[in-house]
């Protein structure tokens, strides 16, 4: 039997664009991945570093236990915004955030609000892996501790539970005394992973966690990432775009706007939406040149 | 802007130069198919034999050439729906000029002549409706038009008709039985053929994706 015409499918294909909103934001719904509450409202941020505005008019939501993933060219501030989210960016001088942006609700550059705080609930990894020159436990320990944990059996617990979480129990349980520096790169990242849950943060920022490891050390990354999301919200810079379509829910796509007239950039957010979307139909021409690799 | 992938521009371009190859086979040799079969005009049917055997051909050669870009290119987006749209009218593209082929092979088995005139009426629309739709088919491939694929949906309901109306001049048993037994299934072979032009103008769908046109 040769097929029939599928008019159906042209149908509901015809009906979903004809439905598409005009906002870049995506849509809550029956295509939500998550909880669909959102973690992170940016209405409209701008960052400046001195004068110079590096990124301008951001407006996105974050969902709970999704993987969100910035992706776009080099300076068009896809970590700037990412370093936002924990107000990072407070510890560079002349740094300044413009703009409404809400952790659950609450403005996060509030006037009673402790970046410390902060930077507890939303966590960070970084690109390099950066272990403290301490043992693997105490790598882990180190923030319960600050925070005030000081319960041999309870440090134990958080040391296995943070460890297992981020895949690394059982590669270094028989030597949790050896100092962090001996992990090779990939262990290394898991254990800074795991150093970051280990005080349970409510969301997991990394900026490009995996561009210094090997392909196996980027699954075993990759694979963590999709473990812990249900208990974590995770956003993720990355400059590996099939990275950013194994991983995520949702992409973020950034470009830089040049002024020809004042000869300066901008990083400005072009499109948001369901990474599937992103990569397969993207709507705006920008984000189709980009993935499909014919622009920088 | 800098264009990057030029290369990988250059293998698609291929894959577009080839299906238009054969798009181009297929609206031509329809028209000589209807032609041969109306006038008895046996010629064409060794021509046709031959660009059925270009097209087999062709078929692996796309084929290969799909798999080797998205193995090596990781394609996405518009380069990705491009080359799944290429392997799925690849084989509509091949099955149509088939039943084009036989479609002219029949004019080898009785004469014109023998046909009653509102079955000549008929088939010679069937023709002409064919042809127009797999001419929209191209066309909106070509400009990668969604909108093709409603108008051929509705071309189609025509063929539809004529098709039923072929068969009730059969069912009524005017002509000799061998040669109700082909037209039967001529019938049926233009129907198909409007079948997948409207098949491809689905795909066409798909393939133009939704992007917003660029802001000058």
């Amino acid at each position: 039997m040769e097929p029939t015409p599928e008019p159906n499918v042209v149908a509901e294909r015809q009906a979903r664009a004809a439905a598409r909103p005009q906002d870049t934001r995506p849509q809550d719904g029956a295509e939500s991945y998550g909880s669909g509450t959102t973690i992170f409202d940016a209405n409209g941020i701008s960052i400046y570093y001195g004068s110079f505005r590096a990124v301008t008019d951001v407006k996105l939501s974050i969902y709970e236990n999704e993987i969100t993933a910035f992706i776009g060219p080099s300076g068009c501030g896809k970590t700037t915004v990412l370093r936002s989210l924990n107000r990072m960016n407070d510890l560079v001088v002349g740094a300044r955030v413009e703009g409404d942006v809400r952790y659950r609700g609450t403005p996060l550059y509030g006037k009673d609000v402790s970046p410390i705080a902060v930077r507890r609930k939303i966590g960070m990894v970084f690109q390099k892996p950066n272990p403290f020159p301490k043992s693997i436990y105490d790598n882990i320990a180190y923030g319960p501790r600050i925070n005030g944990i000081r319960n041999k059996k309870r440090l134990d617990e958080i040391v296995e539970k943070s460890l297992i979480q981020a895949a690394l129990w059982d590669e270094v349980k028989h030597r949790l005394k050896a100092s962090a520096l001996g992990l090779s790169g990939g262990q290394a990242q898991r254990l800074c992973i795991a150093r970051t849950l280990a005080v349970e943060p409510d969301v997991v920022l990394m900026d490009e966690p995996c561009s210094a490891l090997d392909p196996i050390a980027t699954s075993a990354i990759e694979d963590l990432m999709k473990e812990i999301k249900s208990q974590y919200t995770i956003v993720i810079v990355t400059h590996n775009m099939q990275q950013a379509t194994r991983v995520s829910d949702r992409t973020a796509f950034f470009s830089v706007l040049r002024n020809e007239e004042s000869d300066t950039r901008t990083g400005v957010l072009v499109e948001y939406g369901q990474t599937q979307q992103i990569f397969e139909d993207p709507h705006d021409p920008r984000t189709q040149a980009y993935v499909t690799g014919r622009m920088g | 802007m800098a264009e990057f992938r030029q290369e990988f521009q250059q293998e698609l371009d291929a894959i577009e130069a080839r299906v238009i190859e054969m798009f181009g086979m297929l609206a031509e040799d329809l028209t000589r198919a209807t032609d041969a079969l109306l006038t008895g005009n046996n010629e064409v049917v060794k021509l046709l034999a031959e660009r059925e055997k270009t097209i087999e051909e062709l078929y692996p050669e796309l084929e290969s050439l799909v798999s080797r870009a998205i193995l090596m290119q990781a394609p996405v987006a518009s380069d990705l729906r491009f080359l799944l749209t290429v392997l799925r009218i690849v084989p509509e593209l091949e099955r149509s000029h088939s039943l084009v082929e036989h479609i002219a092979r029949r004019a080898d088995h009785f004469l014109a002549a023998d046909l009653s005139p509102r079955t000549r009426g008929l088939v010679e629309r069937m023709g002409e409706l064919a042809s127009d739709m797999w001419r929209q088919a191209i066309d909106a491939w070509y400009r990668r038009d969604a909108s093709g694929a409603d108008v051929l949906a509705e071309r189609d309901e025509e063929m539809d008709e004529l098709h039923s109306s072929l068969i009730g001049e059969l069912a009524s048993g005017g002509m000799s039985i061998p040669v109700t037994m082909e037209m039967t299934l001529v019938a049926r072979f233009y129907e198909r053929l409007g079948d997948h032009a409207v098949n491809i103008a689905s795909r066409v769908v798909y393939l133009a994706g939704s992007q917003q046109p660029e802001e000058n």
